[in-house]
């Protein structure tokens, strides 16, 4: 339901392009860094991971898809995983009150897992902090799959 | 040269020429005497030792054709226009017209991607770090900057940044390697975790600005202090050693 608070043992999904990570020593990404976090006027955009509920990995797959629907995900792209009641108490710590809710999005592409941090600047300083909280998995084959059938169907499209 | 002078070089620079052998020829043109200088760049561990021994980086690096060509290292003045002969039994010539420099090396392609200049500066002091440090840059510098066709192009890379990241971790030889991220200016910053939420970054900015961030969710309250390089406490360099 739009605008439903996010329970604090759920957790929300950020899609981190290259240029949002570190890369630690064996060449593989190790961690984000604060741009990973795009502030607009609304919150932060982030997919709610049990949206459907299932076991963890089944929703994180069926997250890992729906961004690959959405996007452009490519290999050295990953998903970033966090807890809604650590970005909440997080937050709480740097004297915020934040907002985690659901905003599903019927267009010009659904995405029912859409949801909101609402309540961070840009900049904020407890988005250096977040970058701390977030737990990074690989796309599945079949994930990067649906993305590379995605752009070949847009670009057939485009001609 | 310390890593100060050297950035001012790359700074100063109007015109930059690399060569196939990864060395680079910074010509800095003077408009008040009508002269450029050609600074050679080259790795000195400390200004001390170009001073006592200018031969020294020849015995370290091999046979360099810039040498050759510019003979003793550091800040030969060319006449524009003019051409110069080196010194010694090598028959070469360097010539500067109109600020274009010429020489027996071709120039490499004028914009190399991000990806190729970064490794090629890393190759330029390759006596610096151990070879297991340089192997671990190269992974790193690969998937931050090999960008793949369609891909949203990430921020371009500061080589002055690069070459602070350098001689930083060749000075500090002995701590752990750090994950490496590119900040939207494009300057690199370097990351320890001593633990899963913790972590050290230090930021290499431009003119020699570095600054450090240290943030632990896990300290009662949690920590999150930041600063310049030269005040790091002790409590969070010691991260860089985990």
């Amino acid at each position: 339901m739009k605008g439903e608070e996010i329970p604090p043992t759920d957790h929300v999904a950020l899609h981190c392009q290259r240029s949002d990570l570190e890369i630690g020593e064996d060449g593989n990404p190790s961690g984000v860094k604060i741009d990973a976090f795009r502030v607009d006027s609304d919150g932060i955009s982030v997919n709610w991971l049990e949206f459907e509920r299932g076991p963890f990995d089944d929703c994180l797959e069926s997250v890992c898809r729906l961004f690959a629907s959405l996007r452009d995900v490519r290999p050295a792209h990953r998903c970033g995983i966090m807890k809604v009641g650590e970005i909440n108490q997080t937050a709480a710590d740097c004297g915020r009150e934040v907002q985690v809710v659901h905003d599903p999005v019927e267009e010009p592409q659904p995405n029912p897992a859409h949801s909101l941090i609402k309540g961070c600047v840009p900049d904020d300083v407890c988005l250096q902090r977040f970058t701390l909280l977030v737990e990074l998995h690989p796309f599945s084959e079949a994930a990067l799959s649906i993305s590379k059938e995605r752009k070949k169907q847009k670009r057939g499209t485009a001609r | 040269m310390s890593p100060l002078a050297r950035d001012d070089v790359l700074l100063a620079a109007k015109r930059q020429f690399s060569y196939d052998d990864c060395e680079q020829l910074f010509v800095i043109e003077d408009t008040g005497t009508g002269s450029s200088r050609a600074t050679y760049l080259i790795d000195f561990s400390s200004s001390a030792d170009s001073a006592s021994d200018p031969s020294r980086y020849i015995r370290a690096f091999g046979h360099s054709l810039i040498q050759d060509l510019i003979g003793s290292p550091i800040g030969r003045t060319i006449p524009v226009g003019q051409t110069w002969t080196a010194l010694g039994a090598i028959n070469a010539n360097v010539a500067l017209a109109s600020g274009t420099g010429s020489a027996n090396a071709q120039p490499l392609d004028s914009d190399p991607s991000s990806l190729h200049r970064c490794l090629r500066a890393l190759r330029m002091r390759p006596n610096r770090l151990t070879s297991t440090r340089i192997a671990a840059l190269e992974r790193q510098l690969e998937t931050l900057l090999n960008e793949e066709e369609g891909e949203v192009e990430g921020p371009g890379a500061s080589e002055p940044s690069l070459y602070g990241l350098i001689d930083f971790l060749s000075e500090h030889n002995t701590l752990a390697h750090p994950s490496l991220s590119i900040t939207r200016n494009g300057y690199f910053a370097a990351s320890w975790s001593p633990r899963k939420r913790a972590k050290l970054t230090i930021m290499f900015g431009p003119g020699g600005n570095y600054e450090w961030i240290a943030i632990d969710l896990d300290a009662t309250p949690p920590v999150h202090d930041k600063g310049p390089l030269a005040n790091l406490p002790d409590k969070f360099a010691n991260w860089m050693h985990t």
